[in-house]
């Protein structure tokens, strides 16, 4: 728990010291716009082929012209080939890099690369065990590209394609089938790092509602 | 279904395209509308139909843009012997209002949620408590002013999710269509109501 605590005060701080830079900064009009905005997530590349759907919210606090941080939470639920299923939850945020020389203008689309954390929880079901396995990891981590649509000053749909690993202790399935030809899942815990994870990709809609 | 679906899609596609160069219609900025609607649903993938009472509170925060909540709430199923025996959603998310320059605003959307659905499945006489699943949505639909104070809305949603608990795991995805009055107000004076919003 002290080390998610840890974690969790250096996100702050750093966010923290990047928000307070940017109210200094007298130049930069852009800095400390706050939009609000609804999210839905699939997820795969997991839990043998299966592909997963997310819903949650998020929040975009706008640092300079050119970088910005997003604070998401989703719960995902994936059946997995109707033998198990897995549920995720995220609580995370990323930082935003701006791949335009004038981002975010109405009709017109913003590319970007983020990467940042996430605090992730697994529950995983296997049928055939009657078994779930679940567990809770602050060391998740994220990469990934975007893009977003202004449709007017304050409106935008975005889409974010991220790679999630589970640097932490992760939950890993594999389908096998019984001598009758019968499939089923089986749940392991591996120990360690890994680069095992999932591609999420989001559509969200969002609205800017003011500045900070 | 598919059928009124597509009707559905030609005629706001054709009010879009005729109406796309103007824009003095009735909807503007700052009118907060309640509905309340009926609905009925079809699941492809079980083939069976269910019926609903909606309803959703909406913010038009511009002139084309607005916000929705809405609330899915699960009566019955009209197929007999349905293995579905609760499926209420909440949804939350924004609309697009194609401009018209009368009092008919269709719009398109976006709404993730949650449903709350349960079957009768059961294993080893256990039976399905129900799960909260996250469900996601792609709505069409218009509203038509017609008073001041009230107007009529239509809508056509497909939801996508699934219902996994370990006595179940049960397809949500369905296609739905509800039809409803609703009421209006604005709650910005008129001379708010047009000024257009900077973007800080």
């Amino acid at each position: 728990m002290n080390h998610y605590m840890k974690n969790l005060k250096s996100v702050l701080a750093t966010t923290l010291l990047l928000l307070s830079i940017s109210a200094f900064s007298q130049k930069d009009t852009t800095a400390g716009q706050f939009t609000l905005g609804m999210r839905t997530t699939v997820s795969s590349f997991t839990d043998a082929g299966s592909v997963g759907l997310g819903a949650g919210g998020q929040f975009w606090i706008r640092v300079t012209k050119h970088m910005s941080t997003v604070w998401y939470s989703d719960y995902i639920n994936t059946n997995i080939q109707n033998i198990g299923f897995r549920r995720d939850g995220h609580i995370g945020w990323s930082v935003v890099f701006y791949m335009d020389k004038d981002p975010l203008l109405t009709h017109k689309i913003t590319p970007y690369i983020l990467a940042g954390q996430c605090f992730d929880y697994t529950n995983v079901y296997s049928d055939y065990y009657n078994y779930s396995v679940e567990r809770w990891s602050a060391a998740a981590a994220q990469g990934g590209v975007g893009a977003t649509y202004k449709l007017t000053n304050h409106f935008d749909l975005s889409l974010i394609a991220l790679y999630m690993m589970h640097l932490g202790k992760h939950v890993e399935t594999e389908v096998n089938y019984t001598e009758q030809g019968e499939k089923y899942l089986v749940i392991t815990t591996p120990q360690g790092a890994s680069l095992d994870g999932h591609l999420l990709i989001t559509l969200s809609v969002n609205y800017l509602l003011g500045k900070l | 279904m598919k059928k009124l679906f597509l009707v559905l899609l030609v005629f706001i596609s054709g009010t879009a395209c005729s109406f796309a160069q103007s824009d003095s219609g009735f909807v503007h900025k700052g009118i907060l509308a309640g509905v309340g609607t009926v609905g009925v649903g079809e699941m492809p993938a079980h083939n069976i139909s269910n019926v609903y009472v909606t309803g959703n509170i909406e913010y038009y925060t511009e002139k084309r843009i607005s916000v929705r909540g809405d609330g899915y709430f699960f009566v019955n199923s009209l197929t007999p012997n349905s293995p579905l025996k609760q499926n209420s959603s909440v949804y939350f998310g924004a609309f697009y209002h194609f401009p018209t320059h009368s009092g008919f605003d269709p719009l398109i959307g976006i709404q993730p949620g949650l449903a709350f659905a349960r079957t009768n499945d059961s294993v080893n006489g256990k039976a399905d408590p129900g799960a909260l699943s996250p469900i996601t949505s792609f709505i069409i639909g218009f509203n038509f002013f017609g008073e001041k104070w009230f107007h009529i809305q239509a809508n056509i949603r497909y939801a996508i999710g699934e219902e996994s608990t370990e006595e179940s795991q049960y397809s949500l995805n369905e296609i739905s269509f509800n039809f409803g009055l609703g009421f209006n107000i604005d709650v910005l004076p008129k001379k708010y109501r047009t000024v257009s919003v900077p973007a800080f």
